[in-house]
């Protein structure tokens, strides 16, 4: 009896243990709970500083006391399994405008449209950007930070190939630059998609893209007849094949590469360009200053008459607020915050993603030479609308999975350029029956 | 008068004792009711967990399984659309084979490694823990640390081939990721993490083995291989016979060094990765269900073969 009496007490305590919650102080304090995706430790701390400052700033201003709980590293897929759970962060970011129109057909996004107007965020933001956060007419997202893919170039190659960048504009001069580092023992174009697959998709984004913007942007949203079979499409993934082929790319091992490889065999100086995106600071900020000024970066080359270089974007994250929350207040002050222009200057030194804003020239004055480049190229070409889209903002998400694996098996002739192109179009429009909505802002 | 009063007193005697006995009995099987109660009372915390982190879990995908579920809210019923859509997918033959391959290849080469290098170490006495040490140590790296290191080795231009043409041999150096053969490197990295695990829990088995069997084997002059064959591995028949259930079962769940490795891409696809990708980037939680019902089955299907052939054997 005893024993069973001291077992159970012992039950009662570990079950209290395991399911107790605290609730000391919850009275006195509220808590705003943040999800980003940031990982890298410099980037967790600014997130930490700022968001803070932004709680302290609410909470002086209105009286309350609200208290920050930040939680990083969170991807799509720990965000998927909260959003649709009883554990729903206040205010949280997710990957792109299709996934937020995925969250705000289940309901699980706050209407921003009454906040959009207190704080005049149509006015702030970048047109482009303002339309993609729209839903049916009401402002259901924020989308932060833009991604452009661009070609990073060794600026010591170059010169030895006796090669101007400058004049590297089209397909001919960019496959005859291809031809001469092949020739002098260099990879034409590195990159390496074994361990990130995704990044196989960073130069279909261009290759598709340059294909034609609108050719392109009437196949997602499925108004031409023939899609991803049109002939263009062929002649891109044929030519893309050829230089794979050739040993343009990667020495046509481009998916047997790491992307640490591929990094670490573009910055020892033994290829000519590299295909990465305006993430690229992350691993050029930790080089040395002589390391950093040998770096150039430029628009690809055109692939056709059809489309002049341009910048295919993509939105870095989406800014949203759970439908369910009780601090909306706090969370769109917040986003509010997130467009000052002294963050901007912040997220730069720090490679994180910017507010869609025109930034101040000041704020880029701490930028390397090379990151300074980087962003007047993006912004030269947002100013102009020059940009088109990339896979992972704006393809539906099982023809975009398709798109990059599927390329392996044309680029290993496992299966025919047909095959591949016919299995796109056919997932296309399957995504497209079952609800899914592109949206994709119009370009220049 | 006396006789009655002693017979009185051996029946009162021997009621008595009858029912002292009763009573012990009682009292046995009050006791052993007790120890029952409280066995089973300390038994609900990890059973309500169990209960809570892996049946409710599970009954929740297999109910998913039948709707379009996408990942998010949406669920509608769908019927056997899934599992029809599962049996028709190119993609899953590839994965479930791939599968079958490294389930062929982790009942065979580890578990013949550690057996023979086990019965070798089992013969020394001196540097044994040493080299059981060492043989161990892969075992207790992460798989994210090990994959990265590998996939570092695997550099076309650096790693392995580069130490290969310098010793003179470049004929050896090949594209170790390359599609056709990236599940085999991949498999090679696992494995090499694995073995010394098996080979620990080999050894603990072998030292179960009576010596005298091994000395009388000695001096009817039995060879090593003899030894090994007529004693040891019948003698640790049942630890070999878990392993390899083991090894089956989670061959069908493996993940971790192929995602961090190759992210299951072509030519290394596996029921996991495929199940990842569907759940979490082609945003097909209900489909993904559908694989892991499937995985499910399988482990259970080896589970049920194993047990079915072991009480065969037993019998006969």
């Amino acid at each position: 009896m005893n024993k069973v009496i001291v077992i159970a007490a012992a039950l009662l305590l570990g079950s209290g243990c395991i399911f107790a919650k605290s609730s000391a102080g919850a009275k006195s304090r509220q808590i705003v709970e943040i999800s980003a995706n940031y990982t890298e430790e410099t980037q967790v701390k600014v997130c930490q500083k700022m968001f803070g400052e932004l709680v302290a700033e609410y909470n002086k201003k209105n009286g309350t006391n609200y208290q920050l709980q930040l939680l990083t590293g969170q991807g799509m897929d720990i965000t998927n399994t909260r959003m649709s759970s009883g554990d729903k962060p206040d205010l949280f970011s997710i990957d792109s405008p299709s996934d937020a129109n995925r969250y705000n057909k289940d309901g699980l996004l706050y209407d921003l449209s009454a906040y959009a107007k207190k704080y005049g965020w149509k006015n702030k933001m970048f047109p482009w950007a303002y339309d993609l956060a729209l839903a049916n007419g009401k402002m259901m997202s924020m989308p932060f930070g833009y991604e452009g893919l661009l070609l990073w170039y060794n600026k010591s190659a170059m010169k030895k190939l006796g090669l101007n960048p400058a004049d590297i504009k089209d397909l001919a001069s960019f496959e005859s630059a291809m031809q001469k580092a092949k020739g002098a023992g260099y990879i034409p174009v590195i990159l390496g998609t074994q361990d990130w697959p995704w990044a196989q998709e960073w130069y279909l984004s261009i290759m598709y893209s340059y294909t034609g913007r609108n050719l392109l942007r009437d196949t997602l949203e499925g108004k031409t007849k023939l899609g991803w079979k049109d002939p263009r499409f062929k002649s891109t993934v044929e030519l893309y094949k050829s230089w794979n082929d050739k040993g343009y790319l990667a020495d046509g091992k481009s998916y047997i590469l790491t992307s640490d490889d591929a990094i670490n065999i573009f910055t020892t100086g033994k290829a000519l360009f590299k295909l990465e995106g305006t993430w690229a600071p992350y691993w050029i900020l930790p080089l040395s200053q002589e390391e950093q000024d040998n770096i150039g970066v430029m628009l690809h080359p055109a692939i056709n008459s059809a489309e002049k270089p341009h910048l295919p974007i993509a939105i870095g994250q989406e800014w949203c607020i759970s439908a369910g929350t009780k601090n909306a207040d706090i969370c769109a002050f917040i986003l509010d915050g997130l467009m000052q222009q002294k963050y901007q200057g912040v997220f730069l030194d720090s490679g994180m993603d910017v507010a869609p804003i025109k930034i101040d020239d000041a704020q880029y004055a701490n930028l390397t030479p090379v990151v300074r480049n980087m962003w007047k190229i993006v912004n030269t070409a947002l100013d102009n609308n020059q940009f088109g889209y990339a896979t992972y903002a704006f393809y539906p998400p099982e023809t975009r999975v398709y798109c990059y694996e599927g390329i392996v098996n044309v680029l290993s002739n496992k299966i025919s350029v047909d095959t591949y192109l016919s299995k796109m179009q056919e997932l296309n429009e399957k995504e497209l029956k079952a609800g899914f909505t592109p949206v994709i802002p119009s370009a220049k | 008068m006396e006789v009655i009063t002693v017979y009185s007193h051996a029946v009162l005697y021997r009621e008595s004792h009858k029912r002292k006995m009763k009573q012990n009995q009682l009292s046995k099987k009050t006791y052993q009711k007790k120890e029952l109660h409280a066995a089973m009372l300390a038994l609900v915390p990890i059973f309500l967990y169990h209960f809570c982190l892996v049946v409710l879990p599970s009954l929740n995908s297999l109910t998913s399984s039948f709707t379009n579920w996408n990942g998010l809210l949406t669920k509608k019923f769908i019927g056997l659309e899934n599992y029809r859509n599962l049996f028709r997918d190119t993609d899953f033959y590839e994965a479930f084979f791939n599968n079958i391959k490294w389930m062929l290849l982790f009942i065979t080469i580890p578990v013949i490694c550690s057996i023979l290098i086990g019965f070798m170490l089992s013969h020394i006495k001196r540097g044994r823990s040493t080299l059981r040490v060492m043989y161990f140590l892969p075992y207790v790296i992460s798989a994210a640390i090990a994959g990265k290191i590998f996939a570092a080795f695997y550099n076309p231009y650096l790693g392995i081939n580069s130490w290969l043409k310098d010793i003179g041999m470049p004929f050896l150096a090949f594209d170790w990721l390359a599609p056709s053969h990236a599940l085999l490197s991949v498999a090679f990295v696992d494995m090499w993490h694995w073995w010394g695990f098996l080979l620990v829990i080999f050894m603990s088995a072998l030292q179960q083995i009576d010596p005298m069997l091994y000395e009388s084997a000695e001096v009817e002059g039995a060879s090593e291989l003899q030894k090994l064959r007529y004693i040891t591995i019948p003698s640790i028949k049942s630890t070999l016979v878990f392993i390899i259930l083991v090894s089956m079962v989670w061959s069908v769940s493996t993940f971790d060094y192929v995602w961090v490795m190759t992210k299951g891409s072509t030519g290394s696809s596996i029921l996991s990765t495929m199940l990842y990708k569907n759940a979490f980037l082609k945003y097909k939680a209900g489909y993904a269900c559908t694989i892991s019902v499937f995985q499910n089955v399988l482990a259970l299907l080896i589970f049920g073969i194993f047990n079915f052939v072991q009480r065969k054997t037993e019998d006969n």
